[in-house]
């Protein structure tokens, strides 16, 4: 009888052992991708922020349609879809069609890790993060509310003048998407026939990343491995 | 701007749990006969005004001095000779002297646990007796735990289990030690995104499981009706992130600490009836914690029920 209820004993155990350890606590924002209802074709003529003209990055002509140079992109579009690793498959689900949503999701997170206030010294006064020596104590930056305000602010227009430059030679060059070239090669996302040359989301990357790590030196390699998952998503 | 906007803390919440009654806890070696009911109220306070930020011990202007105040009503019930029942139930008030945080108060958790006596022989001049007990603790009101350190209690279901050895002279003196894990499940705070060491997207928080170790010095004096015992004991946390600079504690911290206590309980008569007790406990070092001292008072009445 003793023995009976000792069994009983640890049977609750372990069922309460396994019901509670198994929880996983989500560590992302829950966001899937959705269709755009539009375009914007002429988002390229919109007003820009930052810059004073649409081509004021240069980009070089693409590959013409048939040449062997874009043949060659492809082939090697299709060998590396035919290669995905599952962490590249992940990281294209992560991103989604919309990766401005995960770069806004990193810059909140940063902004989150750095918002601690410096702590004072012996004699009651507060030193100052100096941008020079990020890793010195205080860490730069001391991400407090105006400072991530500003920092958001940079992110934005950033993202923004680069898209509609993007837009503006999207539709200069109008190179027509990989999977509209080559039946044998599946798009990651919704097909909304939109021209690919520039990516959008290398844009988006590129400029997210510079602006972060600028705003948060500290995580220049965190940010350059995240821009670099980015291009997994890309094809 | 100096410390005034900056409000911290420490976390006590593990406190209310641990320092459970002492008349006759989970962790002790003592065993009412079958039939036997004690009743116990005990009432602790600990104070703090130092506290440890990792293992960085902070003053906070914000706080000033910290305290945690606790009535327990307490039954432990012999459903036989060698199988105990305790149930527990603490109010619990907080407060600090400084700063802009107000205290909370009301009740904490509910705690059921079931001793076993397992072993029982003589070696030499004394007794052996190992225990085993097992124990669930759930709160028992609707407490905001992310409100650390004035939270009553972590907000977590707690399953603990025990194993506790004693060896007893037939003149007083006794040796015990004990060890238990502490499984804790996860809370809820009132907002749904945190920091620990990364981003979570969650009101849900998982409050770190941990290991107590307890050994224990004692004695009973005047044909036992004296009990007195010295005890060390350590709580590890197995996971958890530090408090971050100069911010709030909260559940998902790592809480370690190490506690000497000192303790003592008169019986006015050999069998049954009233006795009395009175504690002191201080932590000698910690994690993630509150530099607390303070002492218990309890109240216990012991009687034949069936």
């Amino acid at each position: 009888m003793k023995k009976y209820s000792y069994s009983i004993l640890l049977l609750v155990i372990f069922a309460f052992l396994g019901s509670s350890c198994v929880e996983d606590l989500p560590t992302k924002y829950e966001f899937t991708g959705y269709q755009f209802s539009n375009l914007d074709a002429n988002a390229g003529q919109w007003k820009l922020v930052l810059h004073t003209s649409n081509e004021q990055i240069p980009l070089s002509t693409p590959a013409a349609s048939g040449s062997a140079e874009l043949l060659k992109e492809l082939a090697d579009v299709k060998e590396m879809q035919s290669k995905a690793t599952s962490a590249q498959r992940e990281a294209v689900a992560y991103w989604t069609n919309n990766p401005l949503v995960r770069w806004n999701e990193i810059a909140l997170e940063l902004a989150t890790k750095y918002n601690l206030i410096p702590a004072p010294n012996p004699d009651g006064s507060y030193p100052v993060p100096d941008p020079a020596n990020p890793s010195n104590y205080p860490k730069f930056p001391y991400s407090h509310p105006p400072y991530t305000s500003r920092m958001l602010a940079h992110l934005s227009v950033a993202q923004y003048d680069g898209l509609i430059m993007a837009w503006h030679y999207k539709y200069k060059f109008k190179r027509q998407a990989p999977y509209q070239l080559d039946s044998q090669i599946k798009s990651a996302y919704e097909n909304n026939g939109l021209f690919s040359y520039p990516s959008d989301g290398a844009v988006i990357a590129t400029a997210s990343r510079d602006v972060l790590t600028a705003m948060f030196p500290l995580e220049k390699e965190f940010l350059a491995q995240k821009a670099r998952s980015i291009w997994n998503r890309l094809l | 701007m100096k410390n005034h906007f900056r409000f911290l803390g420490l976390l006590c919440a593990s406190l209310g749990i641990i320092t459970i009654a002492h008349a006759q806890t989970p962790l002790d070696g003592l065993m009412m006969p079958k039939g036997e009911i004690c009743i116990a109220l005990q009432y602790d306070q600990v104070t703090w005004d130092r506290y440890w930020e990792g293992s960085t011990i902070r003053v906070n202007q914000n706080i000033g001095t910290f305290t945690r105040q606790m009535g327990m009503p307490m039954i432990v019930g012999g459903i036989t000779d060698k199988i105990n029942v305790i149930l527990s139930l603490p109010y619990v008030k907080t407060e600090a002297s400084a700063g802009q945080l107000t205290g909370v108060q009301g009740i904490q958790d509910l705690g059921i646990s079931v001793k076993a006596l397992l072993v029982e022989k003589s070696i030499g001049k004394g007794k052996l007796t190992g225990f085993s007990n097992l124990s669930f603790s759930t709160p028992a009101s609707n407490y905001l735990s992310d409100y650390m350190p004035f939270s009553l209690g972590f907000g977590a279901n707690e399953l603990g289990i025990r194993a506790i050895g004693k060896y007893e002279l037939d003149k007083g003196p006794y040796f015990r030690a004990s060890y238990s894990y502490l499984h804790r499940g996860v809370t809820e705070a009132e907002r749904d995104f945190y920091y620990t060491d990364q981003a979570y997207y969650t009101a849900k928080m998982d409050v770190p499981n941990a290991f107590l170790g307890q050994v224990t010095l004692g004695s009973w004096m005047f044909k036992k009706k004296l009990r007195v015992e010295a005890s060390l004991t350590t709580i590890k946390s197995t996971s958890g992130d530090d408090i971050r600079v100069y911010s709030m504690p909260q559940p998902t911290n790592k809480v370690d600490f190490d506690r000497v206590e000192g303790f003592a309980q008169y019986y006015f008569k050999t069998n049954g009836g009233f006795g009395l007790i009175a504690s002191y406990q201080k932590a000698i070092s910690g994690r993630n914690m509150g530099q607390f001292s303070g002492y218990g008072l309890g109240i216990t009445y012991q009687f034949k029920a069936f």
